[in-house]
């Protein structure tokens, strides 16, 4: 069946779906119910309201994640979803500074540090080695949709990667590293700083 | 091509990350390059320790030229990274110095002055002042009266050769946001500047308060200890800390976590706790004799979760209840204790310290108890070690034992191998530091420890490497079976170690090994040893 002909089947059925819900101590709120998707009201039915939310990357790409997921990582959309400026039915959460490849990655991270939560340490810290095996680039734009969403844990994962990149190495490896082609010093600086901290080289 | 996008983040995110890096090598970002530079100089935690800074001979004489240019960089460095801030009009948000020189030979001390002044006038959240004390107290450093002003100071930390003078009790000191106080071995040139001190601050959440003198004679150089302390209508006190003071009396009811240390001469105390019924943490050491006081305290705290003993010279009995206790840590070596009788339903960690072997006994326990003993052995108290397991009632808590061991120990067969009466109990990890290279007793000890328990791993500290080396070396070989000696297993009917060790496994850094066939390679070839590892060989019997 086509799925208009599936949602005008289910709104013939809403007012006895509404009388049965209420009986089962469901409420509909302020009328939302009969404005719902249909894969609401038919998962309300099945007894498993999985609440899900949009996400609008800077490339106009939708993701739907669970609202559960996202409020427990994100200090930034849980702040949103409380102070009610977010509503369910009608809106996706812009996120112009996230591109969509990233937004993917950081919403796999949330999902999986969500329902992987009691893993032992040894695996969530495989698994988050894993994650971080992207290239630079990839690293410094998750660290910087992290950021944006206050995702803290992320943050500190990502800082703890960079961390080790700048730690106990000198000057010279660390501006490989760091692909650092012009460090725009003066001759004279240049020598001027080696000269006066030479303990950093 | 990758760009070199790093330097060019949010200056924020930044400095969060040159926050989290050691000092040494936040510092060393400046150059890297210009923006790095620039990042750095609005760095708004500024932290600088000579030692790091410029690490030189102590035998160097202070007037050595070489001495006095290093200076002058670290002095150069510390001016110009303050001024850049305030010339940005950034906040200088937090000050930490630590100067292992003295200051008074060297003029340093109007610099600090200076950097103070500056901190102070430009919104420092955090002053940290480490300085090396000096014999001669009237040659200390006197705090800037500035620091009276600083409005924006939550946190204050004065470690060392540093005196607050009596011109302090004439100001109205600003700290009203001030949320840890913590001074150590700090000189007060007057009678009430600690109180004046603590009395502006109303909102302080945890206060250090560690040697403090009082010399209000500047010439006749005799060490005052500030004898007592009165802390009360401090609602949001949390956490105190306090060594060398007799007397303190404390009112808050808020208070969670205590620590208390006695003057070290003689232990007496006069702790007045009253009206601390909140307290969660409670560490005590060195105390004379205060079994009654204790039990007394014990009852008046019920939310108690943590209690440590260190030292405190005791009866021969110690009773201990509680009934939300969680962790217990007793250490005790007077020689003297028998008996420790522990009545606390939700008791998760026992752990004892001590060269005394007394019976520990438990009324009620939980499931999750473990009971982790480390004893210093010598061959006096070796006899009475098997006992000591063996009085721990119910015999699976213990979880793990170590074993420091300075001289062989020679076991003979009247310490009874013999004399086992029941089946060793099994112990998860026992940790063994033994130090001594003569071969000869090594066997004799394993034999007579692994029939003493079964333990499922045994592990090295790496912090003795050297010198347990050989003893880690033979260890091995003889569960390889490449050394043999004489076992007396068929005299018993319980299981031997010899025979049903199955599996030896060896553990280092995370890897486990099995079937290694030559560990002394192994060992050698394997990198830098950090101190805080371990080697574990895991047995399965």
């Amino acid at each position: 069946m086509e799925l208009l002909c599936i949602r005008q089947w289910i709104s013939g059925l809403l007012p006895t779906v509404k009388k049965w819900l209420s009986a089962w101590c469901i409420k509909p709120v302020g009328g939302a119910l009969v404005r719902q998707e249909p894969e609401y009201i038919l998962l309300a039915l099945m007894g498993s309201p999985l609440k899900k939310i949009m996400l609008c990357s800077s490339e106009k790409e939708i993701f739907s994640v669970e609202e559960q997921v996202m409020v427990q990582h994100s200090v930034i959309i849980n702040n949103m979803i409380e102070d009610g400026s977010y509503n369910h039915e009608e809106s996706k959460i812009p996120l112009d500074c996230v591109d969509s490849k990233t937004l993917k990655k950081v919403i796999d991270y949330c999902t999986h540090h969500t329902h992987h939560h009691n893993d032992n340490q040894e695996d969530l810290e495989a698994w988050d080695a894993q994650f971080l095996n992207v290239d630079s680039n990839g690293l410094y734009d998750l660290l910087m949709a992290a950021n944006y969403l206050e995702i803290r844990n992320l943050l500190d994962l990502i800082y703890g990667t960079i961390k080790n990149m700048i730690k106990g190495k000198k000057i010279d490896e660390i501006r490989r590293i760091f692909n650092i082609k012009d460090h725009g010093f003066t001759p004279e600086e240049e020598e001027q700083n080696r000269k006066e901290y030479p303990h950093f080289y | 091509m990758e760009m070199d996008r790093i330097s060019f983040l949010p200056k924020a995110i930044l400095h969060d990350i040159l926050g989290r890096l050691p000092d040494k090598d936040a510092a060393r970002t400046s150059v890297l390059s210009k923006s790095w530079s620039e990042t750095w100089f609005s760095f708004p935690i500024l932290s600088a320790c000579s030692e790091n800074f410029f690490s030189l001979a102590r035998t160097l004489p202070i007037e050595h030229p070489l001495w006095l240019s290093k200076l002058d960089i670290f002095i150069g460095y510390v001016g110009k990274r303050l001024r850049r801030l305030c010339d940005q009009g950034l906040a200088v948000k937090e000050l930490k110095l630590n100067l292992q020189y003295r200051l008074d030979r060297m003029h340093v001390s109007h610099h600090v002055d200076q950097w103070i002044q500056m901190a102070a006038e430009n919104g420092v959240e955090v002053l940290e002042l480490h300085l090396a004390a000096s014999g001669c107290m009237d040659k200390w450093y006197n705090l800037p009266l500035c620091v009276a002003e600083a409005k924006t100071l939550t946190k204050l930390v004065l470690i060392g050769g540093i005196r607050l003078d009596p011109a302090f009790l004439k100001h109205s000191l600003k700290f009203f946001s001030m949320r840890t106080l913590s001074l150590s071995c700090i000189l007060f040139g007057g009678e009430g500047i600690m109180e004046h001190f603590i009395s502006h601050c109303p909102l302080i959440e945890h206060l250090t308060l560690e040697h403090l003198t009082l010399n209000f004679e500047l010439y006749t150089f005799r060490t005052v200890w500030v004898k007592s302390l009165s802390l009360h209508g401090l609602q949001k006190l949390k956490g105190v800390d306090v060594k060398g003071i007799q007397e303190v009396y404390i009112d808050a009811p808020n208070l969670e976590d205590l620590s208390y240390r006695a003057l070290a001469t003689d232990g007496s105390f006069k702790l007045n706790l009253d009206s601390c019924t909140n307290l969660r943490c409670l560490s005590l050491c060195h105390l004379m004799s205060p079994d009654k006081w204790l039990l007394e305290l014990l009852y008046k705290t019920p939310f108690l979760e943590s209690l440590m003993l260190h030292n405190c010279c005791s009866s021969e009995r110690i009773n201990i209840s509680g009934p939300q206790l969680k962790f217990f840590t007793l250490s005790h070596f007077y020689d003297n204790l028998k008996e420790v009788n522990i009545d606390a339903p939700n008791l998760l960690s026992c752990d004892y310290m001590g060269i005394d072997k007394p019976v520990i006994s438990f009324q009620r326990i939980s499931d999750q108890l473990e009971v982790n003993a480390h004893m210093h052995i010598n061959h006096r108290h070796i006899s009475r070690l098997r006992e000591f397991f063996q009085n721990i009632k119910p015999q699976k808590v213990l979880a793990s034992l170590s074993l420091f061991i300075f001289e062989p120990l020679s076991i003979t067969e009247s310490l009874g191998i013999l004399r086992i009466s029941s089946s060793p109990p099994s112990i998860k990890c026992v940790e063994l530091c033994v130090l001594w290279d003569n071969e000869a007793p090594y066997f004799p000890f394993m034999n007579w420890l692994l029939s003493s328990c079964f333990p499922e791993s045994i592990s090295f500290s790496l912090r003795s490497y050297f010198k347990m080396k050989a003893f880690i070396v033979y260890f091995y070989e003889m569960l390889m079976g490449s050394k043999k000696g004489k076992c007396d297993c068929c005299s018993r009917s319980f299981k031997c170690w010899w025979h049903g060790l199955k599996v030896v496994k060896v553990t280092y850094l995370g890897r486990t090994y099995e079937n290694v066939e030559d560990l002394k390679a192994m060992l050698d070839a394997l990198p830098e040893f950090d101190a805080e590892e371990f080697i574990t060989f895991g047995l399965e019997l």
